[in-house]
């Protein structure tokens, strides 16, 4: 059988450009307000999918986090004893953002070759499809990340100012995690192995990001490695809000991971433009 | 040729030409491509390939009142064609003014949650079609949908346990539920039950009417004589005909008695 490679047409198929012609215009996009409507409430119906308002539906969604951090505390902090100020609390803030960041790109990675029917059937953007799935594992993350800083801002473990700010860094955090989802959703029409690819790459990652260790932690010849990591980047701002609270050094964090978002999101502009109608016929 | 009429267009496609590159004997994995720059560096990325002309400088105008039935064998491009006069695909080759309002039923049994009633899944289906309307306008239509639908208690039953005709009819209760300017139709009738098809089609023929210009894709000859008043007949992505019903299907026929049995090729090699 062969397999669909690209998408030519005779005419260049400006269509994100295109003048409007005499007697009638070419198709309009839908409104990025329509499109967020659209999120909301299919992030809205995808949270009571899951958990059908059972109680101890939305209790899993607290504590499977908790298991997780609680497993990850002992192992890091009691078994391989890493001496640092305050590691439970510096573990919650890039475990937290780690787990929203890897769980989205996971689910979101064959979602739009699942919701193929839907896609070629109706005027919905893949971005709608994407931004819902985002949104309902952010509802869920910023939940659980919520209660937890109530609880250690209460005892004066942290500042109360990384409790009003957090979510700052979680919006930077869920626009990378967007686009860096699109990009990957469309790589999984055209390369149906890419899903198996992705859980391999975040297994890496998750050991090259400074998520349950500190970066000076990392010997000076591999810092690069760092360096490199897209992710240094995004969860430094919660680690700077931790330690030092709102602060030149946290915006001066979270500049630079917004300027990361912001790349990511050119990106993905740049190759749905080129891709988008191959994208529609593989689908 | 320009197929033309006389008044002022509200669907104007103008030369539509659509490629596909084909990939001969190509695995679609990331695996296989590493191994394949991995073993043959040199060759990489020049494998044979084949180019689908899926659309052929399709040219055709629509005004208002035209109810065109678009015929053609299967992999003539007619559900291709639908699909760009939807804006599902897009192209500056078809035009079609942002004032009008474009709604077209291409699948009969979409589903959003599974798991989800099916009263839920029809409000994310009129959030998803009818993205403009106001919460309580869209609860009127749900109502309306609802009712229309005759799916009684099953409406608060996991979408996962309907059957396929049931599906249908709360898809096709939504999709119907609205006039609109430009009207597509593809072949989505046949999933229901026979009640309940016939009720459609009464009520699609109502929307029909107050339709500016409605694409109609059906293998029933009846039904698509019953709606159209124009055909466009579609061989191998080309337009073979623009015209009157009748004449369009004594082309189809024709065409159908020359190739009978076989799919015509649209593949070239480059």
């Amino acid at each position: 059988m062969p397999s669909t490679e690209s998408f030519t047409s005779r005419s260049p198929m400006g269509y994100l450009d295109s003048q409007a012609p005499e007697g009638g215009r070419a198709q309009s996009h839908l409104r990025p307000k329509t499109i967020f409507k659209q999120s909301l409430m299919l992030a809205h119906a995808s949270i009571k999918a899951r958990y059908r308002n059972s109680f101890s539906g939305y209790l899993w969604v607290v504590l499977s986090p908790l298991i997780m951090f609680v497993t990850q505390a002992y192992v890091f902090k009691v078994i391989f004893k890493v001496e640092t100020e305050n590691y439970i609390l510096f573990l919650l803030f890039g475990l937290s953002p780690w787990l929203f960041f890897s769980q989205t790109v996971e689910m979101s990675t064959g979602l739009l070759y699942h919701q193929a029917r839907i896609l070629k059937s109706l005027r919905v953007s893949p971005l709608t499809l994407l931004l819902a799935q985002a949104l309902d594992n952010f509802v869920n993350s910023m939940v659980v990340m919520t209660l937890a800083l109530i609880a250690v801002a209460s005892l004066g473990l942290v500042p109360w100012s990384a409790l009003i700010f957090f979510p700052l860094p979680y919006f930077t955090l869920l626009l990378a995690v967007l686009f860096l989802s699109f990009l990957l959703s469309v790589c999984q029409v055209f390369f149906f192995d890419t899903r198996f690819v992705v859980g391999f790459a975040l297994n890496i990652l998750y050991f090259v990001s400074p998520i349950v260790y500190p970066e000076n932690f990392v010997p000076a010849k591999y810092r690069f490695i760092l360096a490199f990591n897209p992710l240094t980047y995004l969860l430094r701002p919660f680690r700077t809000l931790l330690a030092q609270g709102f602060s030149r050094e946290f915006l001066q964090d979270e500049a630079l991971a917004l300027a990361f978002a912001f790349i990511l999101m050119m990106l993905t502009l740049v190759v749905w433009r080129k891709s988008r109608d191959a994208f529609y016929f593989r689908l | 040729m320009l197929f033309t009429s006389d008044s002022k267009p509200m669907v104007e496609v103008t030369g539509l030409d659509i490629k596909f590159r084909l990939r001969l004997n190509a695995e679609n994995s990331i695996r296989a491509r590493f191994i394949e720059l991995v073993s043959s560096p040199l060759s990489f990325g020049r494998r044979r390939s084949e180019m689908l002309h899926v659309l052929k400088s399709v040219r055709f105008r629509a005004v208002r009142g035209d109810r065109i039935a678009i015929l053609g064998r299967n992999g003539a491009g007619k559900s291709t064609l639908c699909r760009f006069l939807a804006g599902i695909y897009r192209s500056e080759q078809v035009k079609i003014d942002s004032r009008y309002q474009v709604r077209a039923v291409l699948e009969p049994g979409l589903v959003v949650y599974p798991e989800l009633t099916g009263r839920e899944n029809a409000k994310l289906l009129i959030g998803l079609i009818y993205p403009e309307l106001s919460a309580e306008t869209a609860a009127e239509l749900l109502d309306e949908v609802l009712a229309f639908s005759e799916l009684g208690t099953f409406l608060d039953t996991p979408f996962r346990h309907y059957s396929n005709g049931m599906q249908a009819r709360l898809c096709l209760s939504v999709a119907t539920a609205r006039a609109s300017d430009v009207f597509i139709l593809d072949e989505v009738f046949d999933a229901a039950d026979k009640p309940f098809r016939e009720r459609i089609s009464r009520k699609v023929l109502g929307l029909i009417k107050e339709a500016g210009v409605v694409f109609f894709v059906s293998h029933t000859e009846a039904q698509a004589r019953l709606v159209c008043n124009k055909a466009i007949v579609l061989e191998a992505g080309e337009v073979k005909f623009f015209g009157g019903i009748d004449e369009g299907y004594a082309v189809y026929n024709m065409l159908l008695e020359a190739g009978r049995g076989s799919v015509k090729d649209t593949s070239e090699q480059v």
